[in-house]
C-alpha cells in the first residue's frame, strides 16, 4: 500500500491567490504580507507499490482533466514550497471532508485500477515580514481566519511531504 | 419617488437588476449603488439588499472578500440604526461572513459558515431547482411578518454553498428562520426536502432584534405569479409568494 501526493498548480496567474493577498494586504490591514502562494494538493492511496502508484497517478494526470486541467494548471510530485525559509504553509481541509468518493468512481471505471482514498487540500504559503512572535500573531488573528473559515475548516501547519510515502 | 432601497452590487453580482424590480413591483422605490460607493451616498438610502450572483467569483470562498470591503463598515453601522437589511443567495453568504447573523454574540465575529452543498456526506455541486420552505418565528423578523409559520412556499435555490453550519446549533431556535418542507409543508431531514445537507433544515435566519434576514433560496424570483412553473403547488392568486417579503420594506421607519 502506498500514498502519492500530487501538487497542482496554475500555470498562469493564480487570481484566486492574487484576490486572497489583495484582501488580506488592502482590506485586512496585514502590510507585513511579503508573499502569498497557493497550490492544490491530492493524496492518492492505493494498494499498489510505489511504483505502480506512482505510474497510475501519472496516467491519471495524462488521460484526463479528473485532478488537473493540463490546459491551464501544472503538476508536480514534489511540493513547490521550499523548506527552511521564512514561509510557512498552511493546510486548508473542511472539518467534515470525507474525500472525493464520486471521483474514485470514475476514475477506477476509466484507469481499470482500485484507489483506496483520494483527498483534496489547499495548501497557502505564507511569507511575513515580521518577526516570528509577531507573525504568529498575524497568523492566527488575520490571515488564517480569512483564508479557512474557523466554523468550517481547519488550517493546520505541514512541514515538508514527501511525495510518495509507503504506509 | 425618492430612492429609498439599496441593491448592492458587488463584483461579480447577478440578480441585481430582477432584485431592484421586485422591490418596484411592490410600489418600492429601489436603485442600484456599487459596492465602493461613498458612504454618504450609501447613508441616504433606508434599507439595504444583498443580492445573488458571485462576488469576487467566489474567490478563496464565497463573500468573504465582500464582506471585507469598506462599504460593510457603512453597512453594520445601518444595522445598528436599525436600517432592514436583506442578503439573498450569495448576498446571504455574505452577511453570514460578516458575523450580522445570526449575532447571537452581538459582536463581529463569524457565527454560521455557508458551505459546499452535500448528500450523504458527500459534495454535490451546484444545486437549481424548486423547493418549498416555511417560517418560523416570522412575527421576530420584519421581512417575515407576513407570513405564517404552517404554509410551504415555493421559491427556487440555485447556489453551490448553501448548506448551513452553525458554530453552536442550538442558537437557531432563538431566531427566526425558513427551514426546507415539503409541498404539505412538513420537514423532512432528508434529500429532495433538504436540497443541501443544511444544518436542521436551515434556509434562512435572521437576527435578534429583527432588521437583518439573510436567505440562500431567491425570493426576486417568485414575487410574479408568471414566475411560477405551472407543476408548481401554490395557493397564491394574484401576486407570487415572496412579494410580501419585499413589501415589508414599504415601511422603512
Amino acid at each position: 500500500m502506498s500514498q502519492i501526493t500530487v501538487w497542482i498548480s496554475q500555470k498562469n496567474t493564480d487570481l484566486t491567490c492574487l484576490s486572497a493577498k489583495e484582501a488580506l494586504v488592502n482590506l485586512k490591514g496585514l502590510s507585513q504580507l511579503k508573499s502569498l502562494r497557493r497550490t492544490i494538493q491530492w493524496d492518492i492511496t492505493t494498494d499498489l507499490s510505489e511504483e505502480a502508484a506512482t505510474a497510475l497517478v501519472t496516467q491519471i494526470l495524462n488521460d484526463s482533466y479528473y485532478i488537473a486541467n493540463p490546459n491551464k494548471e501544472s503538476h508536480r510530485f514534489s511540493s513547490p514550497f521550499t523548506s527552511g525559509s521564512d514561509s510557512v504553509q498552511f493546510q486548508v481541509t473542511a472539518n467534515d471532508y470525507t474525500g472525493e468518493h464520486r471521483l474514485i468512481d470514475q476514475i477506477e471505471a476509466k484507469f481499470n485500477s482500485k484507489i483506496n482514498q483520494l483527498s483534496k487540500s489547499t495548501i497557502w504559503d505564507i511569507q511575513l515580514d515580521a518577526s516570528e512572535e509577531e507573525s504568529n500573531t498575524l497568523l492566527k488573528t488575520v490571515a488564517l481566519p480569512f483564508l479557512a473559515n474557523p466554523i468550517s475548516e481547519t488550517a493546520q501547519r505541514v512541514s515538508q511531504k514527501a511525495a510518495t510515502t509507503a504506509l | 419617488m425618492t430612492p429609498s432601497v439599496a441593491v448592492i452590487q458587488f463584483p461579480g453580482s447577478n440578480c441585481e437588476r430582477e432584485t431592484v424590480r421586485a422591490c418596484t413591483n411592490q410600489g418600492i422605490s429601489a436603485q442600484i449603488i456599487r459596492w465602493n460607493c461613498s458612504e454618504e451616498e450609501f447613508n441616504s438610502y433606508s434599507a439595504y439588499i444583498l443580492p445573488g450572483g458571485f462576488s469576487y467569483q467566489d474567490r478563496v470562498r464565497c463573500g468573504v472578500i465582500a464582506a471585507n470591503l469598506p462599504i460593510i463598515d457603512y453597512l453594520r453601522k445601518a444595522d445598528q440604526a436599525n436600517k432592514l437589511i436583506l442578503g439573498i443567495c450569495n448576498g446571504c453568504q455574505i452577511l453570514a461572513e460578516t458575523g450580522l447573523i445570526p449575532n447571537a454574540k452581538g459582536s463581529d465575529s463569524r457565527e454560521v459558515a455557508l458551505t459546499p452543498n452535500q448528500l450523504n456526506n458527500e459534495q454535490i455541486g451546484h444545486i437549481c431547482d424548486w423547493i418549498y420552505v416555511k417560517a418560523t418565528q416570522p412575527q421576530a423578523n420584519r421581512f417575515l411578518a407576513a407570513f405564517d409559520t404552517t404554509t410551504p412556499l415555493p421559491i427556487p435555490v440555485n447556489h453551490g454553498m448553501g448548506r448551513f453550519i452553525f458554530a453552536d446549533e442550538t442558537v437557531i431556535k432563538n431566531y427566526p428562520t425558513l427551514v426546507y418542507c415539503t409541498s404539505e409543508g412538513t420537514i423532512e431531514t432528508d434529500f429532495p426536502t433538504n436540497p443541501n445537507g443544511t444544518q436542521s433544515n436551515i434556509a434562512g435566519i435572521g437576527n435578534q432584534k429583527g432588521n437583518v434576514f439573510a436567505m440562500m433560496p431567491h425570493p426576486e424570483r417568485a414575487v410574479e405569479t408568471k414566475q411560477i412553473p405551472s407543476w408548481i403547488e401554490s395557493n397564491t392568486t394574484s401576486t407570487g409568494p415572496w412579494a410580501p417579503l419585499f413589501a415589508a420594506l414599504k415601511d422603512l421607519s
